[in-house]
């Protein structure tokens, strides 16, 4: 975990765990595959395309208020911010996070670049930047081409600190890298971490204790009190807004002072990411980089267990915290009354609910977590695709396991052939699903609710019940899906249908 | 090519990807990292006003989805084997293979591969589409190149047939609406269209685009190369036009393509066209002239496609007085000096023709030219003024207290579906909707 500290250029994935983007089977022969580190090893021989992990790089890092960022390749990387633009600038609404309009830039290389080197126009960029928009931060985020031909952006950003205002922050994410869009969390974090201080600035920020007016260890016993108090929940753009107000309630409710990173947040604000008694992730597929690296540094304890979506997982968070913090008692206590003021909630959807076969793809840890949350409301998980899989996501797989043996599991970034597939095979009542594959599940004619959403709740008690609400209602007309279903021509011979969804994944010798 | 603020298109790999995949029964295969398909269908779905992919476009589009080893030791196997699959698996004819940044830089030896495809029933080719070569715009022209090179067989000249060029899938949002509205002026007055991106159009359109006896390229910049080289490599003349958006444009380019083309009639029809459009602006003048909406200064702000048949619009049918048009795309001399042609031709005198790709600059012009009314009580103003310009223009009409009609790349705040500002219909079209701003207040 030195790698923050001593190398310009963060680790990838697919080296620094065991992952795998392909594999059809039972949750079981996953887990075994993925312990014998053969999941890498299940290629397929076909593909569609997914995200890179610029897109998500440039999902994270934009949401940082004051922030320009320059996107260092042709001018095909970064043009997706158009997309992007308006999530980020509603997410900032959404936290009281003022900001205007997000502006980026694209050193836009050319023929002449490639052959010799992107270095100038990157520099450049950084200049132009500084000068028309005096931002705080610049960050620059490098494609595939720049790290191809050789481009050094920590060199170009070194040479010009002196230069300009602005923080400069490089950020290491050619997709071609890394098979997994999560390795972004890697190449930001390291960015952030290597660039922004992350502890407070002593008479600035605090007036260190200067032995002749107190008692030091009074002061250093009470610092360390107020510390334990407080709580960082680190969030992500596939967190919304309404998720992150629901846990901060929550541990409001048992006495903590609740602040909430890295996304949102401005640069001179993660001064105090460090004075905190502890670091809770809110999927455990995040951020395992960045609190490894702050437990090394700050020796701040970090808590890193899935998600809290559903009732126990909820629960188990809750408790998980509380137990730190030596809050227990009155964690359950609220566990229990939100429980059972969500379980009166729940009780008038139920009957509409129970029994809905339910399809799951997305991120691999909110597929796992969303399963058991619709098994506590009575449905029955048809199978759930994880966009990705790794080590990390053994423990809340290996509880699938437990409570539903024998799930089918497909590992696939998206791969809309073999989700069509699959739901023509097993005609879900409602697939779950995340962004980009709602469209096929529709066209193959399935109701689709969106696995997360920004600005929807998902998260803990009031997220249970909004899920349960929303399945409630989608199910009660399926009109558009039946319409569409019959009518929209799908791209593959209708012979596929007829074959094994995993005939193109290579897995004879995952268990080897 | 220089640097560039908020680029409004994406690179020559996202145009090509998105031309091949909006023609009927073509799929794109990108011979690249397997994200490069998804992001690059994002800028152009994201912008477009949310076109989708689809049915073997968007994140439908299979890629030899390339990692470090073969970036280090070539990509070629898992193009043939990703390549053959995609041939069993997709209900298609023509699959092309897109090259990214990244497999031109290391050389992969691409032709070679498609060539060992051929004799399997489909049309398999390569078009050359690296990001650093150009823009969007540019992998249109390559795409469509590709397939009159490899797919459409100049044939006889059927003499009532035409191509329609020009037109951009996504960078233009209304490439649709559009399309479908030139191909029924086109026959009223007796001529069929391949279209190439309708809903409609069949393999049997695009065979039929090599038997056209003329090339209409609807585009100052775009297109008008590739027709260059199709009238060598085809032997189909062209013609350059704007698109014409509205009554008077509209009668203008149906009497040049009959001309052109040797058609008698065509005067009956603008006749027919005209009172009936003149028919519907009259039901919308109880409204318009007994208001302030009756003119405004306009500001255009498009790409080169839109820029002059939106100016014109505004001047020649509204009566407003456009002031400015910039052009956002990034142009090469021979297409800039195209575009200025195209103005100047058009006799816009008061209005001011400007290159700039940055949405900042586009600001920083018009408040230098502009500066805010100084605390005097009197002072003329670019008030009240209109914009018809992308989604990124928000900051400028509140700059200039302006309205704002979304109508160029990119379009996040409305949904496109097979609306078009093109022909008599687009012109009411476009009157509806630069009107509605006004009211939707209300
Ligand atoms: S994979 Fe590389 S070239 Fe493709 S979009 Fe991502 S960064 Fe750009």
């Amino acid at each position: 975990m030195s790698y923050i500290s001593d190398s310009k250029t963060p680790p990838v994935r697919d080296s620094r765990l065991k992952i795998g983007i392909g594999f059809g089977g039972s949750v079981g022969d996953l887990l075994r595959a993925s312990g014998k580190g053969r999941l890498l090893a299940c290629d397929r021989s076909f593909c569609q395309v997914s995200a890179c992990q610029l897109h998500l790089t440039l999902q994270m890092v934009m949401t940082m208020p004051d922030s320009v960022t320059i996107v260092h390749g042709a001018s095909g990387c970064g043009a997706q911010i158009h997309t992007q633009d308006f999530p980020i600038r509603s997410g900032s609404a959404a936290r009281g996070v003022k900001r205007g309009e997000l502006i980026w830039m694209s050193t836009n290389l050319g023929e002449r670049d490639v052959i010799s080197g992107g270095e100038g126009k990157l520099r450049e960029a950084i200049l132009l930047v500084d000068r028309e928009y005096r931002p705080r931060v610049i960050f620059v985020a490098s494609s595939c081409a720049p790290n191809i031909i050789g481009d050094d952006i920590d060199e170009v950003a070194d040479t010009l600190r002196g230069e300009v205002a602005a923080d400069i922050i490089p950020l290491h994410c050619p997709g071609f890298k890394t098979r997994v869009v999560a390795t972004a969390y890697d190449a930001v974090y390291h960015g952030l971490a290597r660039n922004l201080e992350l502890a407070p600035r002593p008479h600035e920020d605090f007036a260190p204790p200067n032995g002749l007016s107190r008692d030091i260890d009074e002061d250093k016993r009470e610092y360390a009190r107020r510390k334990a108090r407080t709580v960082n929940l680190i969030n992500a753009s596939s967190i919304g807004a309404p998720d992150e107000r629901e846990l901060t309630e929550l541990l409001r409710a048992i006495g903590l002072n609740v602040r909430v990173y890295t996304e949102y947040v401005a640069a001179d604000d993660f001064r105090f990411l460090t004075e905190a008694g502890l670091n809770v992730s809110m999927c455990a597929v995040h951020d395992d980089y960045l609190l490894e690296h702050i437990k090394e540094k700050h020796g701040t304890p970090y808590i890193i267990s899935s998600m809290p979506l559903g009732i126990a997982e909820t629960r188990e968070w809750l408790l998980n915290i509380a137990a730190r913090t030596g809050d227990m008692e009155r964690a359950e206590a609220v566990a229990d009354a939100r429980e059972a003021e969500l379980r009166r909630g729940l009780a008038p959807f139920l009957p509409q609910i129970k029994g809905l076969r339910v399809l799951l793809s997305g991120g691999v840890i909110r597929v796992a977590a969303a399963a058991l949350a619709l098994k506590e409301l009575g449905c029955q998980v048809v199978a759930v695709r994880p966009y990705h899989y790794d080590d990390l996501s053994d423990p809340i797989y290996e509880r699938l396991e437990r409570e539903c043996p024998g799930l089918s599991v497909n590992v696939a970034p998206n791969q809309a052939f073999e989700l069509v597939n699959i739901i023509k095979r097993e005609k879900p009542d409602v697939v779950l699903s995340h962004g980009g594959s709602g469209v096929w599940a529709t066209k193959a004619g399935a109701v689709s609710v969106p696995l997360m959403s920004p600005n929807q709740n998902y998260f803990a008690y009031t997220g249970m019940y909004e899920l349960a609400r929303r399945l409630a209602r989608a199910t009660q007309n399926d009109a558009l899906q039946r319409r569409v279903g019959e009518n929209a021509r799908l791209p593959f011979k209708t012979g596929w249908y007829g074959r094994d969804p995993y005939s193109y994944i290579e897995q004879d010798r995952a268990f080897e | 090519m220089s640097i560039i603020e908020r680029q409004r298109f994406s690179c020559m790999l996202g145009g090509a990807a998105d031309a091949v995949a909006a023609m009927p029964g073509a799929v794109p295969i990108i011979h690249g990292a397997a994200g490069c398909g998804g992001n690059l269908f994002m800028a152009s779905y994201g912008g477009s006003g949310y076109c989708g992919g689809g049915r073997f476009g968007g994140n439908g589009v299979p890629t030899s989805a390339l990692t470090e080893n073969d970036i280090v030791f070539g990509g070629i196997e898992r193009l043939e084997t990703r390549l053959r699959s995609a041939i069993e698996l997709l209900d298609a004819e023509i699959f092309v293979v897109l090259t990214a940044c990244m497999t031109e830089i290391i050389g992969d030896d691409v032709d070679g591969a498609v060539g060992r495809f051929q004799g399997c029933g489909k049309t398999v080719f390569a078009v050359s589409a690296p990001g650093f070569a150009g823009n969007s715009y540019a992998g249109y022209e390559a795409a469509l190149g590709g397939l009159f090179k490899r797919y459409i067989k100049p044939s006889p000249a059927d003499c009532r047939h035409v191509n329609l060029l020009g037109a951009v899938p996504f960078h233009d949002p209304f490439f649709r609406g559009d399309l479908e509205e030139i191909r029924r002026l086109l026959e009223s007055i007796g001529l069929t269209a391949t279209t190439f991106f309708t809903a409609d159009q069949t393999l049997d359109d695009l065979k039929k685009a090599g038997s056209a006896s003329l090339n209409i390229v609807l585009s100052p910049a775009y297109g008008v190369a590739l027709a260059a080289e199709l009238a060598e490599s085809h032997g189909i003349p062209y013609i350059v036009s704007e698109l014409p958006v509205g009554a008077e444009a509209s009668a203008e380019f149906l009497r040049k393509v009959a001309e052109r083309l040797g058609i008698e009639g065509a005067e009956a029809v603008i006749a027919r066209e005209a009172d009936r459009y003149y028919n519907y602006v009259d039901r919308a003048l109880d409204l318009i002239a007994d208001t302030d909406f009756m003119q405004q200064y306009g500001i255009v702000v498009a790409n080169a496609n839109a820029a002059l048949p939106y100016a014109r619009y505004m001047r020649r049918e509204l009566g407003w007085l456009p002031r400015y048009a910039f052009v956002t795309d990034s142009l090469n001399e021979r297409q800039r000096e195209a575009v200025e042609a195209a103005f100047a031709e058009a006799g816009m005198e008061g209005l001011a023709l400007v290159f700039e790709t940055g949405t900042t600059a586009v600001r920083k012009r018009v408040a230098l030219d502009n500066p805010p009314l100084l605390p005097e009580r009197y002072g003329d103003r670019l008030s009240p003024a209109y914009i018809l310009g992308s989604s990124m223009e928000k900051e400028l009409a509140a700059q200039l207290g302006a309205k704002l009609l979304t109508a160029s790349f990119p379009i996040t705040n409305r949904l496109v579906v097979n609306r078009g500002y093109a022909g008599y219909n687009g012109g009411l079209n476009l009157l509806e909707d630069i009107i509605t701003q006004f009211v939707s207040v209300r």
